[in-house]
């Protein structure tokens, strides 16, 4: 388990980096060469990374304070992600006003702020960004 | 030689106060435990972009200093340092605020700061000139060996990851080398998305890695709302009494300012690493080592020097260079390019008046920071309580709005959040953000100077051997290396006290 948490992100990339050159390795060389040495430099780095993980889980030393056993809190970020998402794809349908009260009173609900003022702050923030952005700054929203 | 009375004939009001407004800026994000220099900058992108591009530089330059004195004052007051770089300022700061000085303890935050501040744009001035001179003498081939000196180094920004921050600064290269090849204009990566023709839209991405990963980190708290605390409320008095006296510790001022500046025009090389070298120097140097750690103000002043100092050294190789000297330098660069201006040895010969106004409202914004420092440290504490469930929704939206404003595209908000994903799993494994940025910014460049001199050399690599400035580039990047393997195999053994 240990392993796997600190190969995982090296793993990832071993993944990422097959998919890029097999995506790119139609093209000239001419057009590749340069991502193709950095994809050869990240191959022997994410497995030095890797020969080094299992040697210190074989250790069993390096992991003494790993700091990823906070637990239940991991539960928020999938959760606010995905609440993320959700803001994204409802700008894309609807528009600032409507999504950003929404996607604030949501997330504020979520981390615990009490529904009143969740539902105070959502309004007033998109508001005040309102009048910041577009009003003066003149960006269109 | 710089005509003083001319910049103060160009000199803006409005200018001036969009200085003292990054200031306060950088002050209360700075002051939010949690939130780094990097990610100060990357939220105030919205406002940045919308401003001409001396207003911009001036405004996110600002923010920058105030961040890093910003992150002393929570360190000081409450004993929580609002950045890693800060942690150095708790050691003698908070200790001094036990004893009953905080009055003296954030007029030497301040003071020292501003000084550290002034000193290293005044060194940024004389320095920065000469070298972008030579700079003018360099073709594609050194250019891109000094590209990757400046990627290499990135081993040193955490010797003991120094595999992983190798690893996210070609991370940074791979991602920047989607969309078209700048040789014969083939599409790489792309997988048929218009938008990714240009490659990865660049706020978004910083916004995503900086910002939306931060948010993500913060909200895996425990306690997300942190339980009250009393703040020593400063006197006015003291603290402009205190500010006079931190001349009298010119020492570790000096010690500050000089490995501030040194370490920041390093590339790679950043505030926490400056803030603790400077505390380890002056404690050494001191002849009374053992009070550090007890409220010395040598030990609050030195770090507080070094963090600030950092701002005008890693101006130096940024500007002249077209090198980043740290995470938040690499960050305004990019804003640069975005806003049209290509830092490097070509600016100083086409906008030279610029920089020199530029480094004028940075002085000014370094004074202003004083008079900020002595009437409102307190309150800015209090103010920078805020709950994170509050903060957290309201930056999400704030970082929206600043990648929709570039372009436009609700694909450019897809990219922040998928970044902002990204930059959270490698946060959590400790791949430093500031090196995938780094990648990023420089990977463009690195690619078309690499191309360039392959093919004014009719594809010979050894174009990248035989000059002599890329030999010496070479011999530098050996040396990196060798120090960064050093300084790791050091922090293994518990020789080197680590910053974090």
């Amino acid at each position: 388990m240990l392993v796997f948490r600190e190969v995982m992100i090296p793993g990832l990339i071993l993944i990422t980096i097959s998919i890029y050159y097999t995506q790119t390795r139609h093209l000239p060389l001419n057009s590749t060469i340069f991502p193709n040495i950095v994809m050869a430099a990240m191959g022997l780095l994410a497995i030095a990374i890797i020969i080094k993980a299992s040697i210190s889980a074989y250790r069993r030393s390096d992991f003494a304070q790993d700091p990823d056993t906070s637990g239940i809190n991991q539960f928020r970020v999938p959760m606010m992600v995905a609440l993320s998402a959700g803001f994204v794809a409802m700008l894309h349908v609807t528009s600032f006003m409507i999504a950003t009260p929404v996607f604030l009173i949501g997330a504020f609900l979520f981390l615990g702020v009490r529904p009143l003022p969740a539902i105070l702050i959502g309004v007033c923030g998109t508001a005040i960004y309102y009048l910041l952005f577009a009003v003066l700054l003149g960006l269109n929203l | 030689m710089i005509e003083i009375f001319g910049l103060l004939s160009e000199l803006s009001l409005m200018t001036v106060w969009i200085a003292v407004a990054g200031v306060i800026v950088g002050i209360f994000f700075g002051a939010l435990p949690g939130f780094g220099g990097s990610a100060s900058l990357a939220i105030m992108l919205p406002v940045a972009l919308v401003l001409s591009p001396l207003n911009a530089m001036v405004f996110l330059l600002a923010i920058y200093t105030g961040g890093h004195y910003g992150g002393g004052i929570p360190a000081v007051l409450m004993g929580v340092p609002g950045d890693a770089s800060a942690a150095a300022t708790v050691l003698d700061g908070f200790p001094m605020t036990q004893k009953g000085q905080a009055s003296e303890a954030l007029a030497f935050l301040a003071m020292g700061s501003a000084v550290a501040g002034i000193v290293s744009i005044i060194a940024f001035l004389v320095f920065a000139p000469p070298l972008a001179r030579f700079a003018l003498s360099f073709g594609p081939p050194e250019l891109f060996m000094l590209v990757i000196f400046g990627l290499t180094i990135i081993g040193s920004i955490e010797p003991a990851n120094m595999l992983k921050a190798l690893m996210a600064g070609a991370l940074g290269l791979l991602i920047a080398s989607v969309g078209v090849d700048p040789y014969l204009g083939n599409a790489r990566m792309v997988a048929n998305i218009p938008q990714l023709y240009d490659g990865f839209p660049f706020i978004p991405s910083l916004l995503g890695l900086f910002c939306i990963s931060q948010m993500l980190v913060l909200i895996t708290r425990d306690n997300l709302v942190a339980p009250g605390q009393d703040v020593v409320t400063p006197s006015l008095k003291r603290t402009l009494r205190g500010m006079i006296d931190c001349f009298r510790h010119w020492r570790a001022m000096s010690i500050g300012t000089l490995s501030g500046t040194f370490i920041g025009a390093l590339p790679g090389a950043g505030a926490t690493i400056a803030a603790f070298i400077a505390y380890n120097v002056s404690k050494n140097t001191s002849s009374d080592p053992r009070s550090f750690g007890k409220g010395n103000p040598d030990g609050l002043i030195a770090p507080e020097a070094a963090q600030n100092a950092i701002v005008g050294g890693s101006m130096i190789p940024t500007f002249a260079l077209g090198i980043p000297g740290s995470g938040a330098a690499a960050v305004l660069m990019g804003v640069m390019m975005y806003m049209g201006l290509r830092p490097g040895p070509q600016l100083f010969v086409e906008q030279l008046p610029l920089i020199q106004l530029l480094c004028l409202y940075l002085l000014i914004a370094s004074v202003a920071m004083i008079a900020i420092g002595a009437v409102a440290a307190g309150a800015f504490c209090r103010v920078t309580r805020v709950p994170l469930p509050v903060l957290v929704p309201l930056v999400v939206v704030a970082a929206s709005i600043g990648a929709y404003s570039t372009r436009g595209e609700i694909f450019d908000l897809g990219v922040m959040v998928a970044f902002g994903v990204l930059g959270y799993l490698l946060q959590r494994k400790k791949y430093p953000l500031s090196a995938v940025v780094l990648g990023l910014v420089l990977g463009p460049m690195a690619e078309q100077y690499f191309i360039q001199s392959l093919v004014m050399s009719n594809w010979n690599y050894a174009v990248f051997f035989t000059r002599p400035i890329t030999m010496v580039l070479w011999g530098l990047i050996v040396v990196s290396v060798i120090v960064s393997i050093l300084l790791y195999r050091k922090v293994a053994r518990g020789t080197v006290e680590q910053p974090h």
